[in-house]
């Protein structure tokens, strides 16, 4: 065999790659650096006008009590479900660890509405429950879900799935053989809990509390949804009121944002340092097995009251509405109709909303998915890049993590808004936003597929001669469908529940599905809100069928 | 036509870190399957990546067939390079079936389907598994799955084979059955080889030359036999298990002491310095013999000790004794010598098993026969 032509001579290194790290950078940085712009422009006049601006202080408070107070409640009980699970009679643990993880399906515009028909002051179905049977007085009451410890006890309970996920991945990874040995040296069970599991699970802690609380800072739905009748503010929720004034003060809605950014960034990289000795925690057995453990059928209960109060109650609320003709509070089956059904089926601006969701999950995916297996591959280390370049790629791939949506929503409006490049009312816009805020998403199950697979694969396929290509079609993808299933998955449902981007960027004429929603909350016809958060639970739940049936059947449990 | 020619070839890791090859030579001739042998660490499948093109070297050259691989700006891909290589860990593709996954070197060269299937069959059938060709790679064992490795590594007629530790995941039994299995096929097809591996049986019994490598240099390059009875280094005798080490001295009255013990041996005492060596010797050169009835003459000598413990293990039974502060061991066919636990004994110890290595960090062999010795 003759070894001649092209691709014989030293391999190019870097270029691809560093095409990959602008790319990244000009989805990513390049908005973000513009806002920059706009808020240090004209010297720091931006923040004198951010001190003229009413009820900023409050807004940062309630911010950081509604952040704290929900990460707070998401660690202890989404760290107590999964501990649950792990005490599940062996028949029922599959089913039962999936539970908890449930809830991500719902989009959380549909429990914030749920809950409001069950607990608004007045017309809540329970507070009329609770009033018929003589608890509390009046026309209101007794209980408030428009209110500061409303907002933090919905936030605490979306989040806690986040939570869960990754206590139980680590406890799943660890097997309970840490947990037996201290039981063979004598300790008790809480003794057990506070001196083994407790201090293995730090970095799953940690990384879950640092993921949860960047997410709480960008909270934007369930305050905007429930504090407006309050006027409970968050950073979130005045940035998009400045987004909705024109024309448009970019710089003031930047400079609001800033503390957010800082704090965001400040957080990642003291995360990454605080895993960075994870070695400690690596189990060294080489097998996992739940051994030893007593089971009990108790351990259900929570995960059972977990579902009942994130997703059964809020989607009976949700029917009922749907059913009934008008929302006073009360369930009358006699007058169910499908009227509200039909009616919006029949609008042209529910199925256009509906398709423009459906083109932009599908353009999103068609991009996103590619573009972060590329970026795990940089990053695996297991083809040449230059080291700089992989760290940039790194950073870049990571960023829009650290960031609160609606911040990166209003960074997208000023670039795509304005020339060179202007998208704004276009599905285009969508998918761009849509593509720079999946990235992460998109990238880290892969990642780890690819992380399991080993790199022995590729290199046989290369030993026997295939190429670069050849190896990924044939080898690699096939070896890493589980990963690319979960991460289209994942990329569907935030897609498809995305609510702070979809209302910055979207214009009136090109909703999609979320911000059609919020226009629907702003007219107050409960029916209508409801069939549109409905509609949202099912695209969600059929995007994710057919995104975890591509993925292979082991792909739901890696979820 | 597949000599492989690696010269002054250097791998570093980690920016001036570590050097895991280090400046190596090497010539694999034409139908030669040599045997890269060292501890973990050596270097030994650094530099066999570097001959497939899965790590690049910072300088150096690799020759194959006299085409340059990588060497000046040339770097060939590792598709490219005609190679064959079984990993130790089978790297079986779990999603094709056993055909499919011994095919796929075909399929990558472009060969026909028909031909293919009948190629891949054929090659099966040289490793005995033609039967499994449409399961999947978890279905078969360990063994089978290696064998298969093994069919693929081969299918293609590569020009130069690459076993990385290919027998390490199996258990004792199957790898001396697969290592029967690959010398012959090695004396069937005559394939040019490297093949890696800590195990030093499995280096004899297959390499037509074995390499000893340390610190990502050759520490001694030789044929199975040479490389056995005279280790070219007290790092090499060490590595292939000459576990027996005692000290040789020169005494105030000129005589030679063996582990502190005054012996009438011969040894060319004009050719060696006074700073002193070490001795190392097999167990199964070492002899017993009852306390005060060891010879002592020009060819052998001994010095007494005391049995520690004797360790029945089936056929052969090992006998520890210690020798001053030394610690020996003598192998021989169980019921041997009648000695146990405590007993008082003399170790008889043959000019001719002795390996003397220089007491200097290179450690190198002295040879003793080479030099006609003078009465002492």
């Amino acid at each position: 065999m003759s070894v001649t032509g092209a691709g014989v001579r030293r391999q190019p290194t870097g270029w691809p790659w560093l095409a990959l790290a602008v790319l990244l950078a000009l989805l990513v940085v390049w908005p973000l650096a513009r806002l920059l712009g706009q808020v240090f422009g004209d010297g720091l006049d931006a923040f004198r006008r951010l001190a003229d601006y009413p009820g900023l202080g409050a807004a940062y408070v309630n911010t950081l009590v509604i952040s704290l107070g929900g990460v707070a409640l998401a660690l202890v009980a989404g760290t107590g479900l999964a501990w649950c699970t792990t005490r599940v009679p062996p028949r029922l643990r599959t089913l039962v660890a999936a539970a908890p993880v449930l809830p991500l399906v719902m989009p959380s515009v549909a429990s914030v509405e749920g809950w409001q028909y069950l607990l608004a002051p007045r017309t809540g179905l329970l507070n009329r429950t609770l009033r018929d049977l003589g608890l509390g007085s009046g026309a209101a009451g007794p209980l408030d879900i428009q209110s500061l410890p409303g907002i933090v006890l919905l936030s605490g309970s979306i989040l806690t799935s986040f939570v869960y996920l990754f206590v139980t991945a680590s406890l799943r990874q660890r097997g309970a053989e840490l947990e037996a040995a201290a039981a063979a040296c004598g300790a008790g069970p809480w003794r057990t809990f506070l001196t083994v599991t407790l201090p293995m699970l730090r970095p799953a802690l940690v990384y879950s509390g640092v993921i949860t609380f960047l997410l709480a800072l960008g909270q934007f739905t369930v305050p905007l949804l429930l504090g407006g009748p309050r006027r409970i503010e968050v950073v979130s929720t005045v940035i998009y009121r400045v987004s909705a004034e024109y024309p448009v003060d970019y710089g003031l809605g930047g400079a609001v944002a800033l503390p957010l950014l800082v704090i965001g960034v400040g957080l990642v990289a003291v995360q990454r340092r605080a895993l960075r000795d994870e070695q400690r925690y690596v189990a060294v057995s080489g097998r996992t097995r739940q051994v030893g453990i007593r089971t009990s059928w108790w351990a259900c209960v929570p995960v059972l009251g977990y579902l009942v109060v994130a997703v059964v109650l809020p989607l009976f609320a949700l029917i009922v509405v749907s059913l009934s003709p008008y929302w006073s509070g009360q369930v009358n089956p006699s007058v169910f109709t499908t009227d509200n059904w039909v009616q919006a089926l029949a609008d042209p601006k529910t199925t256009s909303a509906i398709s423009t969701t459906a083109a932009a999950v599908g353009f999103t995916l068609l991009l996103v998915l590619p573009l972060g297996y590329l970026t795990a591959l940089s990053l695996i280390g297991r083809t040449r890049v230059p080291r700089a370049v992989r760290t940039g790629i790194d950073l870049l791939s990571s960023i829009s993590l650290c960031l609160p949506a609606a911040l990166l929503g209003f960074a997208l409006l000023l670039t795509y808004s304005s020339p060179p490049v202007r998208l704004y009312g276009t599905t285009a816009m969508v998918v761009v936003a849509y593509v720079t805020l999946m990235l992460p998403f998109a990238l880290r199950p892969q990642l780890s597929s690819l992380q399991a697979t080993g790199p022995e694969y590729g290199e046989a396929s290369r030993a026997s001669g295939a190429g670069p290509l050849a190896t990924a079609l044939r080898v690699t993808f096939p070896l890493i469908r589980n990963g690319l299933g979960v991460s289209a998955a994942l990329v569907t449902i935030i897609v498809v529940h995305e609510f702070a981007v979809s209302l910055l960027v979207t214009s009136p004429q090109r909703r999609v599905i979320g911000s059609l929603l919020y226009d629907a909350t702003n007219s107050g016809i409960a029916p209508q809100v409801a069939v549109l958060a409905l509609l949202m639970v099912l695209l969600t739940v059929a995007g994710m069928t057919v995104a975890l049936l591509l993925g292979g059947r082991h792909s739901l449990q890696r979820l | 036509m597949s000599e492989v020619r690696i010269d002054a070839l250097t791998k570093t890791f980690d920016a001036g870190g570590v050097r895991a090859v280090d400046g190596l030579s090497l010539t694999v001739g034409e139908g030669e399957l040599v045997v890269l042998l060292g501890p973990s660490g050596c270097g030994k499948t650094t530099l066999l990546r570097c001959v497939a093109g899965l790590e690049r070297p910072d300088s150096g050259t690799i020759e194959i067939a006299g085409e340059t691989m990588v060497g000046g700006r040339r770097d060939v891909p590792t598709h490219r390079r005609g190679i064959g290589m079984v990993f130790q860990n089978y790297a079986l593709w779990p999603h094709m079936t056993i055909e499919q996954n011994v095919a796929y070197p075909l399929r990558a060269k472009g060969v026909g389907r028909a031909e293919r299937s009948t190629r891949a069959r054929r090659a099966l059938a040289l490793v005995e598994c033609e039967p499994l060709a449409g399961r999947l790679p978890s279905a078969i064992s360990g063994g089978q799955q290696q064998r298969v490795a093994l069919a693929r590594a081969l299918v293609a007629e590569p020009r130069l084979l690459l076993f990385d530790e290919p027998l390490s995941n199996l258990d004792y039994r199957l790898r001396a059955q697969l290592r029967q299995q690959i010398r012959e096929l090695h004396l069937e097809l005559g394939f040019t080889g490297v093949y890696v591996t800590h195990d030093q049986t499995e280096a004899m019994q297959l390499g037509t030359k074995v390499a000893v490598l340390r610190d990502g240099r050759v520490e001694q390059l030789a044929d199975p036999q040479t490389l056995f009875s005279r280790p070219a280094s007290a790092y090499v005798a060490r590595f292939l298990g000459i576990a027996n080490e005692l000290t040789l001295e020169r005494g105030t009255d000129g005589r030679w002491r063996v582990g502190g013990a005054p012996t009438s041996l011969v040894l060319p005492h004009t050719e060696l310095s006074d700073a002193g060596y070490d001795l190392r010797l097999r167990s199964s050169d070492i002899e017993l013999a009852a306390p005060g009835t060891g010879p002592q003459d020009a060819d052998r000598t001994s010095v007494p000790g005391t049995v520690t413990d004797a360790v029945y293990g089936g056929d052969l039974t090992e006998w520890i004794v210690r020798v001053g502060d030394a610690r020996l061991s003598a192998t021989a066919r169980t019921r041997t010598w009648p000695f146990g636990r405590d007993d008082r004994v003399d170790v008889v110890l043959r000019r001719s098993a002795l390996l003397v290595y220089e007491r200097t960090e290179a450690g190198a062999l002295v040879p003793l026969d080479s030099v006609v010795g003078s009465a002492a």
